[in-house]
């Protein structure tokens, strides 16, 4: 059989088959590297993965819901201390501010707990007033009697109006609503002119909103103990849903409230008012404590300034409170 | 067979046997280094989506943050995005498309790497305006400032800051 390997050169100094062996090194050494540039590319895809499964680190909600609550409590804490704290603008004002702190106080401790840092400022209060009246058997005229009277004029804003009426004492039944002496309430701004007018029918107690000369009815849904309740920010009557009470309370500019043929309504009412009393004229209303209808002093509304602070979140706002 | 063709056979089959070896080798390399481009490619386009989606997330929550209701706010929001995607730089650019008037404005996020010029285009809509503009990868921040969002870069400390935080003197 032949030879298939040339005999061994001991002349050369190294054999063609080690030159082979080189060949192969090279390859595979350079094979190496493209697997190695693989592995590393296979590394970035599976960063990628979890890159792509990893929450984003920006959370939008907690500070929203911050927000929010702050607004919540801003709300609440002006009902409260309009309830318990008027007997003067700056008892008010110092009542609400203490009441804010403390919320803020509570709240930033439940947010430190998730590392975030909040605070709620009060950046200012608008006070105002509030016009009552509590005596349920009382007619709604001024405290002299007389029933077409101007509440209150000078205003620009207007809001928690609300009236418990007695359907028994309204004009029954009526077939020209001014002629027939029909309780009404006008509220008048720069949007217009909107009336409500109440009266009764042999179906129950009904609303007629006049918005600029475009007439709803509403008729009130239930009559409580002989009694129901216009709501206008919650557009209801007696219940039921009145969109039509809507932009009763929505102002633009200079706003007066008048009561008409106030003698045909027999009930409760009260309204907030953004001017205080001082800048209000309030003929035909008392002093809170000397009769009915009355004022007091009362907080319309109020500014606050909302810090939002995580690792990945800058926030800060300033938000209006007006209760409804 | 003459003893004189031995040497002969040996020398055919030793050259045979290298370029085989020489073929198969250049071929392995090139496949396999045509195959790792490719492979680059797709990692950094998905990359670069997925970067897209975070940045989109980041945006949406200022856009959110910038509509939740307030008198007047400031939003800063920081994403923290990989500086660098399969070894490659990256630019992020917002363009602005045209919308109908009563449609939220949409806008494209485009991703591009520096090396391997892959571009992924995302298209997101906010109801906030979005500045147009370009930043490169890594921090960036959202901020809305005035009426519109904008996209910025800078060093992860300091650059979502709005002011110092205000004592809260107003407490009783």
């Amino acid at each position: 059989m032949a030879d298939v390997r040339r005999p061994p050169d001991r002349t050369r100094k190294r054999s063609e088959s080690d030159d082979r062996g080189q060949l192969l090194l090279v390859g595979a050494l350079a094979l190496a590297v493209v697997f190695v540039a693989l592995a590393l590319l296979l590394n970035t895809a599976i960063y990628t993965g979890n890159l792509a499964t990893r929450d984003s680190g920006v959370e939008a909600t907690p500070a929203i819901e911050y927000n929010s609550a702050a607004r919540h409590a801003g709300v609440d804490a002006i009902a409260s201390v309009n309830r318990r704290n008027n007997t003067s603008a700056n008892d008010l004002n110092r009542a609400f501010t203490a009441t804010m702190g403390r919320w803020d106080d509570l709240a930033s401790h439940h947010r430190a707990v998730v590392g975030d840092a909040a605070d709620t400022d009060v950046a200012g209060i608008t006070n105002g007033t509030r016009i009552q009246q509590d005596d349920a058997s009382r007619n709604l005229t001024t405290d002299s009697g007389a029933p077409n009277w101007t509440v209150v004029s000078g205003v620009s804003g207007v809001r928690s109006m609300r009236f418990t009426l007695e359907a028994s004492a309204l004009t029954d039944d009526p077939t020209d609503l001014v002629a027939d002496e029909v309780y009404h309430v006008t509220v008048t701004s720069g949007a217009g002119a909107r009336t409500v007018f109440v009266y009764d029918t042999p179906s129950g107690p009904e609303i007629r909103v006049n918005d600029g000369g475009t007439e709803t009815t509403c008729a009130a849904g239930s009559v409580t103990d002989g009694t129901f309740v216009v709501d206008v920010p919650n557009e209801s009557v007696g219940g039921a849903s009145c969109p039509a009470l809507g932009p009763v309370d929505s102002t633009d500019g200079s706003a007066s409230i008048d009561y008409r043929d106030a003698g045909a309504a027999v009930g409760t009412y009260t309204m907030v008012v953004d001017e205080p009393p001082s800048a209000l004229s309030l003929s035909g209303v008392n002093t809170a404590g000397s009769g009915a209808p009355y004022w007091t002093y009362a907080v319309y509304s109020a500014e606050l300034d909302v810090t939002y602070r995580t690792e990945t979140l800058d926030y800060e706002a300033r938000v209006g409170v007006v209760p409804e | 067979m003459s003893p004189d063709d031995r040497g002969v056979s040996i020398t055919v089959n030793y050259v045979i046997v290298l370029a085989i070896t020489a073929v198969l080798v250049s071929g392995l390399l090139v496949g396999a280094g045509g195959y790792v481009q490719d492979q680059r490619t797709i990692v950094v386009r998905e990359e670069l989506t997925v970067v897209a989606e975070q940045l989109a997330a980041g945006i949406d929550d200022a856009d959110r943050l910038s509509r939740a209701d307030a008198r007047s706010r400031s939003v800063r929001v920081g994403v923290n995005l990989p500086a660098r995607v399969a070894g490659e730089s990256y630019r992020i650019a917002v363009t602005n498309l045209s919308t109908p008037a009563d449609q939220p404005a949409r806008h494209e996020l485009t991703l591009r790497s520096s090396g391997s010029e892959v571009s992924v285009t995302l298209t997101i809509s906010t109801l906030v305006g979005l500045d147009e503009g370009s930043v490169s990868g890594g921090w960036v921040v959202v901020r809305l400032d005035g009426g519109t969002l904008a996209l910025s870069n800078g060093a992860r400390s300091g650059s979502l800051s709005l002011a110092e935080p205000a004592v809260g003197g107003r407490h009783a």
